[in-house]
């Protein structure tokens, strides 16, 4: 009987250990919307089901994946990271993923938790056996695919070989060594209200403006020459126009054999690119998984 | 003693009113000729009834190299005309002299479109040419700028013809197709015959080399609908030149017009090949009919900016034409402006569709 109890106070035990984490419970009353999402009211089960957490924790092992002393260590490069850089950056394991994919739960966790608008998450999703790496405002610009790509490279025999905690601190290490390497491109920037947009392409709408206005000018200018020599006779053709001889005839064919090595037909990534999509919350990020 | 040997007697008419004995004037818009005297008005069946009680009046003509002196039949006053010129003003009492001599023989015409429209509409045209040209001085259409404006008769000459056109041309087909790790290209050669038939009339070219051809190109087509058959009668009012570029001169142009027109008629019943060159190209002219007629024109002489500017006016549709000065200063506002326009639009449209569609 008394193991029973401790059993039964053991797995009480385990909701207070992760209700640890959470800084609020939400309800339909109050859902607790972050200022950076523009609420809809679409939006409202994908927030009910998205943990409130208390965001200062930085480290959300839901999976048990890290123990106390790893995760006290992850949270001390997690600060100096931030402290570094500016940016956000959340480390988050789970073992039930109640959203669509790893790139869902990831979104829907920064986005709907007071987490900065610039950060970067790394995410160990045990159900469907993805790490996503997720990356937010400002952050998207110095993570572009291929720094994705190979930061997911960087830790993919860490994560094969279960070394959760490995994986998390190459992730931290990596991120700041990109970060210190700065952003790759120059088409994007932010609007005021800090979503990623594309810079305005003055260049271009110069030259174009300009074409445009010449050949304008040109033309009206053309307009004011009246005086041109007639070369032909159409406006006194009248219309009894008869083909009375229709005649092709072959005179010779030659035939030329070029040799053409076949090219493969994958496409190289090219550098600097950046893909991004956007979650529940309309706030578009960067970033890529793995299965492992 | 020379000018007196190159002496010719010439005759000088103008048109008579049968009631008054004043000139009479054409007017464009009854195709009438009425007298500003005894205010009657004639068409050109009286004129004719009526013109042979009438004897013409004798002028003496004074070889004068590049001009001839006429006496006005009306006033005694000298005449001054160049060689081509058949009807003109006396300028002391602004009678029209038409110089007979000048309309018969080789110079025989056979038609003529008379005047349609008159003066005030050209001044009307001149007025309005703003209209579309954005680019024209502000100033420019002002009637104070016309300096001078006469309603000439143009000589042109008219070529209707059946033509057959030859043309023959190379033609290429191309066909590409991929076996293995190789490209084979096949390249067929054809030899492209193409004969037709067609026929064409009245195509203009002026006989005068004092016109400029770029307008006299310019204010085509007229409608010959409204040739009729030729009288002295309808100069009156207006000037009016004889030809001194011949018919043989003029077929040149009239041929390059016509072969470029053959040319592209042929041209378009090629089909089916990745190239062609043409090889020759060849005319022939069957039943080539020539008329000499005489055209109206209204020519506005401009004067803006110490710079003149010749217009003409179709005398028969009323077609104004005439490069027109360009503001430097509107050009570059236009510019400006649009400039500006399309600018905004782009940032528009890109602010709207493209900026935050990632």
């Amino acid at each position: 009987m008394k193991k029973l109890y401790v059993l039964i106070i053991f797995i009480l035990c385990i909701p207070f250990r992760v209700n640890a984490i959470e800084a609020c419970i939400r309800s339909y009353d109050n859902l607790y919307v972050p200022d950076k999402v523009e609420y809809k009211d679409s939006m409202r089960d994908n927030i009910l089901d998205t943990p409130c957490v208390d965001v200062s924790r930085k480290v959300y092992d839901y999976a048990d994946l890290f123990t106390i002393d790893e995760e006290e260590r992850i949270y001390d490069e997690v600060s100096s990271f931030i402290n570094r850089t500016g940016l956000d950056m959340v480390v988050v394991s789970i073992n039930y993923n109640n959203k669509e994919n790893a790139f869902s739960y990831a979104a829907d966790f920064y986005d709907y938790n007071e987490f900065s608008y610039d950060g970067i998450l790394f995410l160990i999703d045990m159900d469907t056996r993805e790490y996503y790496i997720l990356t937010s405002g400002e952050a998207i610009f110095y993570f572009d695919d291929n720094r994705i790509d190979s930061i997911l490279d960087y830790l993919y025999y860490d994560m094969l070989d279960s070394d959760y905690s490995g994986a998390s601190f190459k992730f931290v290490s990596k991120s700041l060594d990109y970060y210190e390497m700065g952003i790759i491109t120059s088409k994007y920037t932010f609007d005021s209200k800090g979503n990623i947009v594309r810079k305005t392409p003055v260049v271009l709408f110069l030259v174009i403006s300009f074409v445009v206005s010449l050949v304008v000018v040109l033309i009206l200018k053309g307009r004011n020459k009246k005086v041109k020599l007639s070369d032909d006779a159409d406006k006194y053709l009248n219309n009894d126009f008869k083909l009375t001889r229709k005649e092709d005839r072959f005179l010779r064919k030659n035939t030329q054999r070029f040799y053409v090595p076949r090219t493969s037909s994958s496409t190289t990534s090219s550098s600097g690119g950046f893909s991004t999509r956007s979650g529940s919350s309309g706030i578009s990020h960067g970033g890529g998984g793995r299965k492992f | 003693m020379e000018l007196m040997r190159m002496a010719k007697r010439k005759t000088s008419v103008g048109h008579k009113c049968p009631n008054c004995h004043a000139n009479l004037t054409f007017k464009p818009k009854s195709q009438n000729w009425i007298c500003e005297y005894c205010d009657s008005e004639f068409s050109l069946d009286d004129l004719k009834k009526n013109e042979q009680k009438y004897e013409e009046k004798k002028v003496v003509e004074e070889y004068l190299g590049e001009f001839d002196v006429y006496r006005c039949p009306d006033c005694g006053a000298e005449i001054i005309t160049d060689l081509n010129t058949v009807a003109t003003f006396c300028i002391y009492c602004k009678n029209t002299s038409i110089i007979k001599e000048r309309l018969v023989g080789k110079f025989e015409l056979k038609y003529i479109i008379p005047f349609k429209n008159t003066k005030e509409d050209a001044i009307a045209a001149f007025k309005k040419l703003g209209h579309g040209h954005p680019l024209m001085p502000k100033e420019f259409a002002d009637i104070k700028n016309i300096s001078e404006i006469r309603g000439i008769y143009i000589p042109f000459w008219l070529f209707s013809s059946s033509v057959d056109g030859r043309l023959v041309s190379e033609g290429r087909r191309i066909h590409t197709r991929y076996m293995g790790d190789y490209r084979y290209v096949t390249t067929e050669v054809y030899e492209i015959v193409r004969e037709g038939n067609v026929s064409f009339s009245y195509v203009p070219n002026d006989g005068s080399k004092k016109f400029d051809d770029g307008i006299m190109n310019s204010i085509e087509p007229f409608n010959y609908d409204n040739l009729v058959l030729f009288s002295p009668s309808y100069l009156s009012g207006f000037y009016a030149e004889k030809y001194d570029l011949d018919s043989n001169e003029a077929k040149k142009n009239i041929e390059m017009r016509i072969k470029n027109t053959v040319s592209d008629l042929l041209g378009t019943q090629v089909r089916g090949y990745s190239s062609n060159t043409v090889k020759s190209m060849d005319i022939n002219y069957d039943n080539l009919k020539v008329e000499y007629v005489f055209l109206p024109v209204w020519f506005l002489n401009i004067k803006y900016k110490d710079k003149l500017y010749t217009f003409a006016m179709n005398g028969e549709n009323g077609k104004l034409i005439g490069n027109i000065p360009v503001d430097k200063k509107k050009m570059i506002i236009t510019f400006l402006i649009v400039f500006v326009l399309v600018f905004l639009i782009c940032i528009l449209f890109f602010y709207i569709f493209i900026r935050g569609n990632l």
